[in-house]
C-alpha cells in the first residue's frame, strides 16, 4: 500500500484542496472543542446540545477529508464506483448518532424540569453565551461569505449552499439569544426555560437534519431507483433519440453519493455499423449529463434482431 | 440592510467588535469580582439616645474626639415637672413644723415641771405633769424621724428634679463623634437617638465579595490590605464573612463599601491600627483587599462547582 501511496504525486490542485480543507477542519475544531468544553463545564444544556450537533458534524467533515486524501493517494482506487457508498454510509451513521443525541437532550430537558438535572452555573453560562456569540460570528462570516460568491448566474449547489448557511446563521442567533437570557437571569424559572427551550431547538433541528439524511441515504444505500426526476431526464434523450435505436430492453439508474448512475440497454439495427451505434451511444449519453453533469451514464448496444449470436457489446 | 452594503472586511471587523462587546459585558461582573475589590476602612458604630427628653446641649461635633469626662452632649430641660418637689417641700415644712411645735411643747413641760417639784405639796400635780412629758417627749421622737425621712425624700426628689432639667450623655474617652443625629437646642424624647461615634482603635475593613468567595473564607483567614493613597500592604485577617443575604449595613458599621449592591456577600477584615491609624482614624477610605488563600482557579472550581 505505502508503495503505491509512494508512487502517486499529488497535483498541486489537490494539493491546495487539501491544504483548505484541512485549515477549515482546525478552524472547525477550535470551535467544536469551544463549544463542547463549554457545555460539559459550564453545565449549558443547550451547549451540550449544539456541541453534539458540531461534533457529529465535525466527524463527518473528518470522514470526508479523510476520504478525500485517500482518493488522492489511489489507495480507494478498488471503488471503482466512487466513494459516494461510503460517504453515505458515514451519513446514517451520523444521522442515527445526531437522533440518539436529540434523545438524550430530550431526556436531560425533562430532567432539567423535574429537578433530577442541575442547572449550570452563572459562569458557566456567561461562558457559553460568550462562545454562542463567537459561533454565531462564525457562521455570520461564512453566510456573508457565500452570499458574496453568489452571482447572477449561481448554480443550484451554491443557491443551497445559501441557504444551508442562512439555516445555520439563524440556528445560532436563536441558540445565541437563549444562552444570553439564561446568563443574564438570576431566576432559576427562567435559565430553566430559556436552556431547555435553546437545547430542544437544536435538538429538533438535528433530528431534522437526520431524518433529511436518511431520507436521501438509505434509498441510496439501497440502490432504489434515483428518482422520477432522472428517470424523466433519461426519457426525454431517450425520446430524442428514439430515430437511432430500435428498442430500450432496460432500463435503470441509481444513486451513490453526487453521482447518478444511469444504465440503458439498447437494441440497434444490425445492419448498423460500430462506428455508427458508438456515434448514437455518445450522443445520447452526452444528451444526458446536459442535464445531469454528475451522472456516470453507461450503455448497452445489442442487435435487435433475436438471431444474433454475438450480442450484446459494451459501448460508451 | 446596512450589512448587505457593507464591505465583507467591514462586516468582520463590526462582527468581531460586536463579539467582544458581547464578552465583555457578559463576563464583566465575573471579572470584576475577581480582579476589582473595592472595599472600605469602616469600623462599628455606636447610637447614643436620650436619656431623658429635653433639649440637646452643647453637644460634640463629628469628627471631635471625646474628652476624659466622656460627654458627648448633654440633654436640659428648664421647664421640667417642679409638682413633685414642690410638694415634697411642702411635706417636708410641715414636718419641720409639727418637730418645732413639739419641742416647744416639751420645753414648757419640762418647766412645769421642775416648778411643781420645787413645791413638794403638790406632788400629785407633778407626777400627771411628768406623764404628759413622757407622752410629748415621745412625740417628738416621732415627729423627729419623719422629719428625717422626708428630708430624705426630699434629698431624693432634688436629684431626680436636677437630672431632668440636666444630664450628661457619657461615652468612652478617646471615641470620635462620628455624626450628630440631634443638633444643638433641638427636642429630643427619652430613648431618642442624639449622636453616633466609633472607637478609631478597632479598625475594620468591610470587603464586598461574590458568595463564592464568601464560601471559601473563614474567620482567621489571611487578608492583604492596602489603604488608597498608601504603598504598603497591611496585614489583617478575617473576622467574619457574611452571604449576600445578609450582610451588615450602615446601623452597625461606619462606613460601606461603595461597590456594595444587592447580591453580593461581605468579608470584615481586622486590621491592628497603629497609634497614627487611631489618631487618623481612616474610616471610610478606599481599600483594596487581597486574599492570599483565595486564588482565581480555586474561585473558577468553586463557581463551576468542579
Amino acid at each position: 500500500m505505502n508503495a503505491t501511496v509512494g508512487a502517486l504525486a499529488l497535483s498541486p490542485a489537490q494539493q491546495a484542496q487539501e491544504r483548505s480543507m484541512l485549515f477549515a477542519l482546525a478552524m472547525d475544531l477550535v470551535m467544536v472543542v469551544a463549544i463542547v468544553l463549554s457545555g460539559i463545564v459550564g453545565g449549558s444544556l443547550t451547549m451540550l446540545a449544539e456541541g453534539a450537533r458540531t461534533s457529529l458534524g465535525y466527524a463527518l467533515e473528518v470522514f470526508t477529508v479523510v476520504v478525500l486524501r485517500r482518493i488522492h493517494r489511489g489507495v480507494l482506487a478498488d471503488l471503482e464506483y466512487g466513494a459516494g457508498k461510503l460517504e453515505q454510509i458515514a451519513s446514517v451513521a451520523i444521522a442515527a448518532g445526531m437522533l440518539l443525541a436529540a434523545v438524550w437532550i430530550g431526556a436531560n430537558a425533562y430532567g432539567v424540569w423535574s429537578g433530577t438535572r442541575a442547572l449550570g452555573t452563572p459562569i458557566g453560562l456567561a461562558g457559553a453565551a460568550i462562545v454562542g456569540m463567537v459561533n454565531l460570528y462564525v457562521n455570520l462570516l461564512a453566510w456573508d461569505s457565500v452570499r458574496r460568491s453568489l452571482t447572477a448566474d449561481a448554480s443550484l449547489i451554491m443557491e443551497a449552499q445559501l441557504r444551508v448557511r442562512w439555516v445555520k446563521l439563524f440556528c445560532s442567533f436563536v441558540v445565541s439569544f437563549g444562552l444570553t437570557v439564561s446568563a443574564l437571569s438570576t431566576d432559576d424559572v427562567v435559565v430553566a426555560w430559556a436552556d431547555t427551550l435553546g437545547s430542544l431547538f437544536v435538538a429538533g433541528y438535528m433530528v431534522l437534519n437526520a431524518l433529511e439524511v436518511m431520507r436521501t441515504s438509505l434509498p441510496d444505500l439501497l440502490d432504489r431507483s434515483a428518482g422520477a426526476a432522472v428517470a424523466e431526464v433519461v426519457r426525454r434523450a431517450l425520446d430524442a433519440a428514439r430515430a437511432g435505436y430500435e428498442d430500450v430492453t432496460r432500463l435503470r439508474t441509481r444513486r451513490s453519493g453526487r453521482i447518478t448512475f444511469v444504465e440503458i440497454e439498447l437494441a440497434f439495427d444490425p445492419a448498423l455499423s460500430m462506428a455508427e451505434v458508438a456515434r448514437r451511444v455518445g450522443a445520447l449519453a452526452a444528451a444526458i449529463k446536459t442535464e445531469l453533469p454528475h451522472a456516470e451514464v453507461s450503455v448497452v448496444a445489442s442487435a435487435a434482431a433475436p438471431m444474433i449470436e454475438n450480442a450484446p457489446q459494451g459501448a460508451r | 440592510m446596512a450589512l448587505v452594503r457593507m464591505t465583507q472586511r467591514r462586516v468582520a471587523g463590526a462582527g468581531l467588535a460586536a463579539v467582544l462587546a458581547y464578552a465583555l459585558w457578559i463576563g464583566w461582573p465575573y471579572l470584576e469580582s475577581i480582579v476589582v475589590r473595592d472595599a472600605a476602612v469602616t469600623s462599628w458604630i455606636s447610637v447614643t439616645a436620650a436619656p431623658i427628653s429635653g433639649y440637646t446641649t452643647n453637644p460634640l461635633y463629628p469628627g471631635m474626639r471625646v474628652g476624659s469626662d466622656g460627654r458627648i452632649a448633654t440633654i436640659t430641660d428648664q421647664r421640667a415637672d417642679q409638682r413633685d418637689l414642690a410638694r415634697t417641700r411642702v411635706e417636708h415644712l410641715r414636718a419641720v413644723g409639727s418637730v418645732a411645735t413639739q419641742e416647744a411643747l416639751v420645753d414648757g413641760l419640762k418647766r412645769l415641771l421642775l416648778k411643781r417639784e420645787q413645791n413638794a405639796k403638790e406632788s400629785e400635780n407633778s407626777v400627771d405633769a411628768r406623764m404628759r412629758l413622757n407622752q410629748a417627749e415621745a412625740l417628738l421622737t416621732q415627729y423627729r424621724a419623719e422629719r428625717e425621712a422626708i428630708q430624705a425624700v426630699l434629698d431624693a426628689t432634688q436629684r431626680a428634679y436636677d437630672r431632668s432639667r440636666a444630664l450628661d450623655i457619657v461615652v468612652p474617652h478617646n471615641a470620635m463623634v462620628w455624626s450628630l443625629i440631634s443638633g444643638p437646642g433641638a427636642p429630643v424624647q427619652a430613648g431618642a437617638p442624639v449622636a453616633s461615634w466609633v472607637d478609631c482603635s478597632v479598625m475594620l475593613v468591610d470587603v464586598p465579595l461574590s458568595d463564592v468567595e464568601i464560601a471559601l473564607l473563614h474567620p482567621g483567614a489571611t487578608a492583604e490590605v492596602v489603604l488608597e493613597g498608601e504603598r504598603r500592604v497591611r496585614q489583617g485577617s478575617v473576622l467574619l464573612t457574611r452571604g449576600s443575604a445578609g450582610t451588615l449595613g450602615s446601623h452597625d458599621l461606619a462606613a460601606i463599601s461603595r461597590a456594595r449592591r444587592p447580591g453580593l456577600g461581605q468579608a470584615i477584615v481586622k486590621l491592628d491600627p497603629s497609634a497614627d491609624d487611631i489618631r487618623a482614624c481612616p474610616i471610610g477610605h478606599a481599600a483594596y483587599v487581597d486574599f492570599p488563600g483565595v486564588g482565581i482557579f480555586q474561585l473558577l472550581r468553586a463557581r463551576l462547582r468542579l
